[in-house]
């Protein structure tokens, strides 16, 4: 080595030896401000978990033979004839190429069917050459396997997409379809006969021009339309990107990733209300929603957290404290999340918050929510305890040992067994394919979680014992759950970031009753959103809600559906509509779909499907 | 004895010896709302935000300073040549 070069390098060691010292002295400052711990959570390394804890989730982990009563859950992609396949870029050197793959269940055609609509996603390549990508709507052939009918339907090529929910906009009964976009978001009216009509520009969503995620129906003021909120992301624009590992703020573990959403600029969230001429006006200002500080939106979805009727909205925020908006009914919202203790963990950590499931666990009469993290975080599970208060049960609920180390996204409360007792389902799939270069227990793939309702407020992660078809491992991001093949059981819908779609559907296990329930709005909102019903069979009693977006960038099916067990009749449902009515119906018998119009009680019911026509 | 009531004075004596933490900040304020003693919940979210602000930037200049895992085995043997140097 030159004397020269000796002697730079020996100045560089001082120079890196004094920064040492500042970090040293940054360290105790960390430490003097409580941050020890969290400061790890932050900083890359896991949110320790104690001892007895990852003990526990190593007995999970290695558990072996199926869950006594409880389906396999297995791949019948195949099977239902669907080709569709998500477009990524295998570098995914820019974070719009890292989070779309939504999927929504719409019954388009109205026969009673859900139908599945998967958004498509670009590369920055593919935009910058004018390369468009498909997203796709598969009609339901009521025999197992579907069609693609999206060049009839005209629902193609919207643009970027992102994620889609359904709504009604216009009232006129038939499900319309929301696309959240890189640049905006497309609302397709319904016709009727097959076809959908954009209807972005006329109806004044054009000017949503930002990077909308997670959009969600909801009629806030209880005028009888669906309202919308659409939450934003960053601030992401082709002509000016981020330069991939260009900042610290686009390294992970040493390695140069794409950059974001931290160092990138918010963009803020909407509201839009129903003016009922097929118009919105942004409202965002003066109801109180409009997120002036930009945090870095995601999932949305609306509904009673403190059951006083008047309709309330959760927003996620990745790496910021979430939005929990308390609604007065006359449409004015307060943020009350910190003290909800739902902006954040039970440390005041704000975490990279991404999909959310609301759901009554826990048989309380009152929503929940479970939102998934990030790979060094895990899922929180917030018990809603009443009166505006929830409680961070992550870790004793058993959820944060067996989520920890994956970066979740779609989520839900559902209950593949029928026994009346939702379970908790997450997809997962990391951010960065780079991480497969580390050699370490991260992987850019990953398997999907199932956790079994244990009925006292734990849960027991079952993953690997209900069939291969979750430990798969893929790039997973929308997650949606519905009634597939109108058989009285559910089925879950993944729309993938890297590849083909994955549909699963529990199989074997106990032959529980169940119960389902469509309801139609009169004087509320057609599609009856947020109407409730409450069912009672026996002992058990559940809640269900009808809710547009939510799980992540996904819309479940509208129909609500309840294990019963081995109850043969519901004793009582009691439907609560958005408007404030309550229906009581009485001595229903269970395995079959009922119809239930505001005002009117059950109009219709129907049979399951024959088994034997089914895959 | 209730859960609540149990980890009151835990939290009021660990705010004491680390006023600070804004964890401890957060908790209290949870803690109070749940109790209903709204003042006090006030009272606490202030130093909350405080601190945990204080620590992003903390946070933010710890970062800033990080070295590279190459630059510090680089430190480590200075002797070494760098690797992919002649």
């Amino acid at each position: 080595m030159r004397i020269a070069e000796r002697i730079h390098r020996g100045t560089a060691i001082a120079e890196r030896m004094r920064s040492r010292i500042v970090i040293l002295r940054s360290v105790v400052a960390l430490s003097f401000f409580g941050l020890s711990g969290m400061m790890a959570a932050q900083m890359g390394t896991p949110t320790p978990l104690s001892p007895a804890e990852r003990q526990k989730a190593e007995a999970e982990r290695t558990a072996t033979g199926p869950v006594a009563n409880y389906p396999q859950l297995v791949d019948i992609t195949k099977s239902t004839g669907i080709v569709f396949d998500h477009k990524s870029s295998p570098g995914a050197k820019f974070i719009a190429e890292s989070m779309g793959g939504g999927v929504a269940l719409i019954d388009y055609d109205g026969d009673g069917w859900p139908d599945i609509y998967f958004t498509n996603a670009q590369s920055v390549d593919m935009a910058l050459h004018g390369v468009k990508s498909r997203s796709a709507l598969f009609h339901n052939n009521h025999d197992g396997t579907f069609s693609d009918v999206t060049d009839k339907a005209g629902v193609g090529y919207p643009c970027w997409a992102m994620g889609a929910v359904v709504g009604d906009y216009n009232n006129d009964g038939r499900q319309d379809l929301l696309v959240t976009c890189l640049n905006g978001v497309v609302l397709y009216r319904n016709n009727g006969d097959g076809t959908f009509t954009d209807v972005t520009e006329e109806s004044g969503l054009a000017a949503d021009k930002g990077w909308a995620t997670g959009a969600a129906f909801g009629d806030y003021d209880n005028d009888g339309r669906a309202d919308l909120f659409i939450s934003h992301y960053v601030d992401f624009h082709l002509d000016n990107l981020p330069v991939f590992g260009s900042s610290k703020a686009c390294k992970y573990l040493g390695l140069d990733v794409q950059c974001g959403p931290r160092g990138l600029k918010g963009v803020p969230d909407n509201l839009y209300h129903n003016n009922g001429d097929g118009t919105f006006t942004d409202v965002s200002k003066l109801a109180g929603v409009d997120d002036a500080e930009r945090r870095y939106g995601l999932t949305s979805i609306w509904s009673y957290f403190n059951n006083d009727g008047k309709l309330d909205l959760f927003v996620t925020n990745d790496g910021e404290a979430n939005y929990l908006y308390q609604g007065d009914g006359a449409g004015k919202f307060e943020d009350v999340a910190l003290l909800a203790g739902v902006a954040a963990n039970e440390d005041g950590v704000e975490q990279a918050n991404m999909g959310v499931a609301i759901g009554d666990y826990l048989h309380s009469g009152r929503m929940s929510l479970a939102i998934s993290h990030f790979d060094v975080e895990y899922t929180a599970l917030y018990t809603n305890e009443g009166g505006m208060n929830f409680t961070d049960n992550s870790i004793a609920s058993g959820i944060a040992r067996g989520t920890q180390g994956y970066v979740g996204w779609g989520d839900a409360f559902v209950d593949f067994a029928n026994n009346g007792w939702q379970d908790f389902f997450q997809v997962n799939g990391h951010v960065y394919p780079q991480v497969d270069s580390t050699h370490t227990a991260t992987h850019y793939l990953e398997p999907k979680l199932l956790f079994l309702n244990q009925r006292d407020g734990t849960f027991q992660n079952i993953s690997r014992r209900v069939g291969p078809a979750l430990e798969i491992p893929q790039v997973s991001r929308g997650l949606a759950v519905g009634d597939l093949f109108n058989d009285g059981r559910l089925e879950a819908v993944v729309e993938n970031l890297v590849g083909e779609p994955m549909i699963l559907r529990p199989e074997g296990g106990p032959k529980n009753h169940w119960v389902s329930f469509r309801l139609e709005g009169v004087t509320c909102n057609r599609l009856a959103l947020n109407a409730r019903v409450r069912v009672t069979a026996g002992d058990l009693v559940q809640l269900g809600e009808v809710t547009s977006g939510g799980s992540y960038l996904s819309q479940n099916d509208l129909r609500l559906h309840f294990g019963l067990g081995s109850h043969e009749s519901v004793d009582q449902a009691e439907v609560l509509w958005p408007d404030g009515k309550k229906e009581t119906l009485t001595h229903l018998a269970a395995d079959k779909f009922y119809v239930v119009r505001e005002g009117q009680g059950v109009v219709a019911s129907k049979l399951p499907e024959h088994s034997a026509n089914l895959p | 004895m209730d859960q609540q009531e149990k980890a009151l004075p835990l939290l009021e004596a660990s705010a004491q010896l680390e006023p600070t933490n804004a964890s401890v900040r957060y908790r209290l304020a949870k803690l109070y709302r749940k109790m209903g003693r709204m003042d006090d919940t006030k009272s606490e979210v202030e130093p909350y935000h405080k601190y945990k602000d204080r620590k992003g930037k903390l946070r933010a200049v710890y970062k800033g300073l990080l070295i590279q895992p190459d630059e510090t085995r680089a430190d480590e043997n200075p002797e070494e040549e760098p690797h992919g140097k002649n």
